[in-house]
């Protein structure tokens, strides 16, 4: 698809979009002491109905032939989890990460990324120094495609344009997952793209998962002006992108 | 204005993760947060834990009240999945009648809430029934979700059992009595039990 | 003996006893079990799921309205107050569903099964009574009973909790 045709899908608003999940993290380089994070979590509070918090165990496991395994617990890492009533908007802060996530229904880039700045500026204050190390916009959609009989094979190649290829002896496919890592070297940062089948939540369908992912850690922003340009420079590149992965019988599915 | 340092790239820091297989998981995976982070709430917050209190509950009501708000959280996550076939009006009614059903005032210790393959027969009905008309909800004893519709005096009752299986009971008025059907049915098949009583009166017009 | 229906009868108040056929009881149904209108406000039916007996359970619990000897809305008040007072939980959201014993056993009888209602008082909850033989798996007599016997539906909130009369 030519990079005009692109810019102009680009700009198409569905009125059913298979927005599953649509996340911005940034990760610092720094852990944020825990009783900093503790009032944190009592500013960020206000704006969310509910919230609990998290904890992160890594245990390590050694082991040889000779000697039973060894199992050694690792520091535990507390975070917080503020969600609202219906769960689709969250905020996790943990001392080395600020992540954002909105599930669906997707509420559209202006209020994600509102929510976003909102909860940004509460998080640091304006004297607050803070090292990023990464930051990453992920995007999950599920394209739910109607089939007729339980028997219905959808052709992966009919919504998709990043499919597996296979011989033709090897036609009988029952599921299918693609990754690939993809440099952006127009924006500084890297592609994470996967697609695969999914067991459909409704019955009667098929669904396919269409995972973006686009992360930046180098040459990251130095104010909330640029993180603001790249966020939106990021969502873009996005949307192009997802819609250089589907179909315009994809497309129908969802206008 | 928040001031952010850029951070030069360390070496030995890997960007992203080798390829592989990738499933529906939440974002945080991919940064090592538990990618149970949204199904659970820790049930149980230690007295001695510096961090912020969640509740001044007793451990008792803070059992209960955890249970079903763990119960309607993995619901309403699950419902969410689904939103795009949902409208707004019928989701917010899901959402406001899984709060009724799942009232504390008289929540006994033995109760049952929401069960999690009850909601995801349900959803799957979705592709099976034409919902013009949104039911009303409850729920069994066993956790398991209801959905009733009524027109006129003619009523359906569906119980959205695990595994796409679906009880169903019946009344239609004839004349001056009324008959009665009942049955459990795998929820393909389903449309085909009820056709002859004239399901599109309660899934198009009926009253509820 | 006068009730409030302008009948006179004696009424035997016997542990074990059975309820008379033309008396009434009413069973507290959960938020759960109630079926409502378009709004979710007002209650215009019940699910036949509020009648299946739980495990463990004999019988389905009700409280018997004529062992108070009052108006019918008097003996519901009295009803919710013992339920209190036997440390059973009423929500404001939930309802008193009430049917006549006659038409309980009637639907009994076409499903058949032999219902009887018998009169269980406990400690503070002295209008206790169950109705045994149900049955679980037959859902139509659940359906009957929850459309065609206990068909009026008493909404908790809209039951003045002033102080019971009598109790």
């Amino acid at each position: 698809m030519s990079s005009i045709v692109a810019r102009n899908k680009s700009k198409l608003i569905y009125n059913q979009p298979p927005i599953l999940e649509a996340v911005i993290a940034v990760y610092f380089s720094h852990p944020i002491v825990s009783n900093d994070l503790i009032k944190k979590e009592k500013r960020l509070k206000k704006n969310y109905d509910l919230s609990d918090i998290q904890s992160n165990v890594t245990i390590q496991v050694k082991g040889d032939s000779s000697l039973e395994p060894k199992f050694t617990k690792g520091p535990e890492q507390k975070g917080f989890r503020l969600l609202s009533t219906d769960m689709t908007k969250s905020l996790q802060i943990w001392p080395g990460m600020f992540l954002i996530s909105q599930r669906s229904p997707y509420v559209g880039w202006d209020f994600f990324k509102e929510r976003f700045f909102r909860d940004w500026n509460i998080f640091f204050k304006s004297n607050e120094s803070k090292e990023i190390s990464q930051i990453g916009m992920r995007y999950i959609n599920r394209i739910d495609v109607p089939v007729k009989n339980a028997a219905e094979v959808i052709k992966p190649e009919d919504f998709l344009t990043i499919n597996p290829s296979f011989p033709n002896s090897l036609s009988q496919i029952r599921n299918f997952s693609i990754q690939s890592v993809v440099e952006l070297a127009d924006i500084g940062s890297q592609l994470k793209l996967s697609s695969q089948s999914v067991p459909s939540p409704i019955l009667g369908y098929s669904s396919l998962l269409l995972d973006i992912d686009i992360i930046k850690n180098q040459d990251l922003p130095n104010s909330q002006k640029a993180l603001n340009a790249y966020l939106d420079i990021a969502r873009v590149k996005k949307n192009e992108i997802f819609e250089m992965c589907i179909t315009d019988m994809s497309r129908n599915l969802f206008k | 204005m928040t001031q952010v340092l850029i951070k030069n790239r360390k070496k030995g820091i890997e960007s992203l993760r080798s390829p592989s297989h990738v499933s529906l998981e939440s974002f945080t995976r991919q940064f090592d947060i538990p990618v149970s982070s949204y199904s659970r709430v820790i049930s149980e917050i230690t007295r001695n834990c510096s961090g912020t209190p969640l509740s001044t509950f007793s451990s008792d009501e803070k059992s209960i009240r955890e249970k079903l708000f763990d119960a309607k959280a993995i619901a309403k996550i699950k419902i969410a999945e689904v939103s795009m076939h949902l409208d707004t009006k019928w989701r917010e009614k899901i959402f406001r009648q899984l709060d009724l059903m799942h009232d504390d005032a008289d929540w006994e210790s033995d109760d049952v809430p929401i069960q999690i393959l009850s909601i995801v027969t349900f959803l799957r009905s979705l592709g099976v029934i034409d919902y013009k008309k949104y039911p009303s909800l409850g729920m069994s004893n066993s956790g398991y979700l209801l959905a009733a519709w009524l027109y006129n005096e003619n009523r359906l009752t569906l119980e959205f059992l695990p595994i796409d299986k679906v009880r169903w009971v019946l009344s239609v008025k004839s004349e001056d009595s009324y008959e009665s059907a009942a049955g459990e049915t795998q929820l393909p098949v389903l449309m085909s039990r009820l056709s002859p009583y004239d399901p599109g009166q309660w899934f198009l017009h009926g009253n509820n | 003996m006068i009730l409030g229906s302008g009948f006179c009868m004696a009424i035997t108040k016997k542990n074990r006893a059975l309820v008379d056929d033309a008396h009434h009881v009413a069973r507290y149904l959960k938020p759960k079990f109630l079926i409502r209108d378009a709004l979710d406000e007002k209650i215009i039916g019940v699910y036949g799921q509020a009648f299946e007996l739980r495990s463990g359970e004999e019988f389905l619990s009700v409280n018997w309205i004529e062992y108070f000897e009052l108006p019918k809305l008097d003996a519901l008040k009295n009803i919710v107050s013992g339920m209190k007072a036997s440390k059973l939980s009423v929500s404001s959201k939930g309802a008193l569903a009430v049917a006549n014993i006659a038409n309980i056993k009637s639907i009994g009888k076409d499903r058949k099964s032999k219902i009887r209602v018998e009169y269980r008082p406990t400690q503070g909850n002295k209008s206790h009574s169950g109705i045994f033989n149900t049955l679980n798996e037959d859902t139509e007599m659940l359906d009957l009973l929850s459309r065609e016997a206990f068909s009026e539906l008493v909404q908790i909130e809209k039951l003045v909790m002033l102080k019971p009369v009598g109790f």
